[in-house]
């Protein structure tokens, strides 16, 4: 099983954080203003927690089985059925936001860059990416994030020093924006789902030791609400949340508000390469962890197969929202919210038989 | 595998390639500055000022170029269309060229368009892709396609350049707020700081315009209506808006006052009465040592504004020939400037509660910051209770640099 290569900790750190950070290109640091106004840079606090939190259930439960991935322990304590119905309820997941993401980026490339390009044309064209990625690997998709991401990095510093002139300290009140519920509870719970910790699980005989699952999915995960704090900070800061809350593209319309004289403007172009990288990063990863999960599901040796298929379904399912806001109502209400039984409530059940089934097993 | 890699690699490449939103260079028309006019039935008219290649590659290449002495280096076209994103794309018809308005910079609105509302013009352009949000903004006194043929662009070939230089030149002399596109759309948009804009005209009057005879007035003057010869457009003054409606204009000195207490006065150039000798003046060039301190009280019914504003003028021009560069005419002199300006500044806001009734200095930005939720904020309806509040001002002066001179010597009879 290509499986078998595996890389270390600095890899796979990045490639969860760019993994995590995907989200920040597209229209939840909107969706986060929508929902908490000028505190929307406050949500993701208590949303860090909640991940963490998933981070270590997911360890808990991963710990008592080295060497297997969440989908072989998932089996082994649910059994057959029950275990192949939860393993299947975690390949929709990693499908669905290989969906929500390849149409909602192809989306934003159509306004943001090609807007006489087919939308199906565009979806192709980060599919057969992503194809390519699952196709060759994690461990290349790691070593790749490891090797762009001073680019990354680089493009997010020129992004927020050339936005500091346009920083407004005033927009950030008041303070606790629509309301403390909607910032820390509602904020919480929508900014707190991520899908790094269980692909994690998923791939984790990549890593080149199992003990490395907590240390690296933790500081990717920290890394990833790092920048978006930063990041959702920075939006608030240039534009008013009212403002904010209308655009389609938050970091679209930050780029191209950046004018540092008359020679040092149009800069957009340069990110829209960072977040198409990104982005196809997420799409990679999530097609993989789906392959992975599934071969692991029907006991295969080989995860390279079900790439074709499966790439196959997320670029026709993509393809079947009828529009842009369409998909992110999908992803904002639907996924988000749904997101939490194979993030967090399944691996938990797991984790309580698990637990459940040794205790006896010892008395 | 190398054919199948070879194949993925191919397939990447055409795909990512753009083919479907290409645009050849020698295939579009840029439009450079757009202008805005009410136009016949509900409809907008709008002016584009689009790049000539024929004239401007041979002005930037130094000679030659195909357009011959009578081409200009752009060209005008007007449509009346429902908005303005469709009369851009009608444009497709006129011109023979793909139309873009990636280069576009400057949005000009005539007076009495904004005066009904700009929503209607800046909603649809906001949500173009092709719009650019650091364009500038112009309110023009008059027609915007008036103004905008009639603006000769003698020291420059592209109008975007000039108009965009122009905007910036604010920071030289103060006498009128610069504006983008995103800015102005963010304004009209919250409840804590009103758009303002700067106001453009054509001098019809050339010197004949009659000049004021206060000495200090300045540029107490709107656009247009600056006595000056030769150069007929003028970017003075400010139009002041509540919400997307514009309700008043602001001369160019009140204009360096709004920007003063704005905290976005960076230079300005004033002449004040000499105060030891009535009837001479004095010149001083103002700069901004430090953005205003601005605290608020907004809890009652009147909210109190407490405003302190720190001033560093240079002497620029003493006719009276007094020595103030002496500690203790110094000390005269920096009082008289902070009394001017605390009391323009004054009946600046006085204006803008009794006459506008709208916060355009951004005062509201600062008591919200007493508020800890949104809703608590719009109970409080800073809108309203903007009117009544009491706003104190406290101008801080100190002359730093008196020039090449350190001092004055009386000449002799």
């Amino acid at each position: 099983m290509a499986g078998q290569i595996k890389f270390g900790l600095a890899e796979a750190v990045v490639l969860l954080a760019l993994s995590n950070m995907a989200r920040i290109f597209m229209t939840f640091p909107r969706s986060l203003v929508e929902l908490a106004g000028p505190a929307a840079w406050l949500t993701p606090l208590p949303g860090l927690l909640l991940a963490l939190l998933q981070v270590f259930f997911i360890w808990l439960l991963l710990k008592p089985h080295p060497g297997k991935t969440i989908v072989e322990i998932t089996g082994d304590v649910l059994g057959q059925v029950a275990g192949t119905l939860v393993n299947i309820i975690y390949i929709v997941f990693f499908l669905s936001v290989g969906i929500t993401f390849t149409r909602i980026f192809s989306e934003a490339m159509i306004i943001a860059a090609l807007p006489r390009t087919p939308v199906s044309v565009i979806s192709i064209g980060f599919i057969i990416t992503a194809m390519l990625g699952a196709y060759v690997g994690v461990e290349a998709l790691a070593r790749s994030a490891r090797v762009t991401y001073p680019f990354v990095l680089g493009g997010i510093v020129l992004l927020l020093t050339s936005l500091y002139p346009f920083f407004n300290i005033n927009n950030i009140f008041p303070l606790l924006g629509i309301g403390p519920y909607q910032v820390f509870v509602q904020g919480g719970l929508f900014t707190g789902v991520i899908s790094e910790a269980l692909i994690a699980a998923v791939i984790i005989n990549s890593f080149a030791s199992g003990k490395l699952y907590a240390p690296a999915v933790a500081r990717g995960v920290l890394m990833g609400f790092a920048y978006l704090i930063i990041l959702e900070l920075a939006f608030v800061l240039v534009l008013h949340w009212r403002t904010a809350s209308e655009s389609t593209l938050p970091f679209y319309r930050l780029s191209s508000l950046i004018y540092l004289g008359r020679f040092f403007q149009r800069i957009e172009a340069i990110f829209i390469i960072i977040w198409g990288y990104i982005v196809m990063i997420k799409i990679s990863i999530t097609l993989y962890a789906a392959s992975i999960a599934l071969a692991g599901t029907l006991k295969l040796s080989d995860y390279r197969p079900f790439i074709w298929p499966l790439g196959l379904i997320i670029f026709i399912a993509s393809l079947l929202p009828p529009d842009m806001p369409s998909v992110v109502i999908l992803e904002s209400e639907y996924l988000r919210t749904y997101a939490w039984i194979p993030t967090f409530i399944l691996p938990m059940v797991v984790l309580a038989v698990d637990r459940l089934r040794r205790r006896r097993r010892e008395q | 595998m190398k054919t199948v890699k070879l194949v993925f690699a191919l397939a990447v490449i055409i795909f990512l390639s753009g083919c479907w939103g290409s645009q050849e260079t020698d295939q579009t028309a840029l439009v450079l500055a757009m202008g805005f006019d009410k136009g016949k039935n509900e409809n907008v008219r709008v002016t584009f000022q689009i790049a000539n290649p024929k004239v401007i590659a041979g002005a930037a290449g130094g000679g030659g170029g195909g357009g011959g002495d009578q081409e200009k280096p752009y060209l005008f076209t007007t449509m009346d269309a429902p908005l303005p994103v469709a009369a851009f794309h009608l444009l497709n018809v006129v011109r023979s060229r793909d139309i873009s308005l990636l280069h576009n910079k400057i949005f000009i609105f005539s007076e009495e368009a904004a005066r009904e509302g700009l929503a209607r013009y800046m909603q649809p352009l906001n949500r173009f892709r092709e719009t650019r949000g650091t364009a500038f903004v112009f309110v023009c006194r008059g027609t915007a396609r008036d103004f905008m043929e009639r603006d000769k662009l003698e020291l420059e070939v592209s109008p975007a350049k000039h108009y965009e230089i122009v905007a910036s030149l604010t920071r030289l002399h103060g006498l009128g707020p610069t504006a983008h596109f995103t800015d102005f759309y963010e304004s009209t948009k919250t409840h804590s700081k009103e758009p303002v804009v700067p106001l453009v005209g054509i001098n019809e009057k050339g010197l004949g315009a009659p000049a004021k005879s206060q000495v200090d007035s300045l540029g107490d003057y709107l656009a247009g209506d600056l006595p000056a010869s030769g150069v007929t457009a003028q970017f003075l003054g400010t139009a002041v808006f509540s919400g997307d409606k514009m309700v008043g204009e602001l001369t160019g000195d009140e204009s360096r006052y709004l920007l003063m207490l704005k905290g976005e006065m960076q230079q300005s150039f004033m002449v004040i009465d000499d105060p030891k000798r009535p009837g001479h003046v004095i010149g001083l060039t103002l700069r901004q040592a430090r953005r205003p301190v601005i605290k608020t009280s907004a809890s009652g019914e009147a909210p109190v504004i407490d405003v302190e504003l720190f001033q560093e003028p240079s002497l620029v021009g003493v006719p009276s020939g007094i020595n103030y560069e002496d500690l203790k005419l110094k000390k005269v002199l920096e009082k008289e400037i902070a009394r001017l300006i605390t009391e323009k500044c004054q009946e600046l806001v006085s204006r803008s509660q009794d006459e506008f009734r709208i916060d355009s200095f951004g005062f509201g930005q600062y008591a919200k910051r007493k508020y800890l939720t949104v809703g608590e904020w719009d109970k409080y309806n800073w809108h309203d209770k903007y009117p009544d509040a009491q706003v104190n001002i406290k101008v801080n002066v100190k002359i730093r640099r008196t020039g090449l001179q350190l001092k004055t010597v009386k000449p002799t009879m």
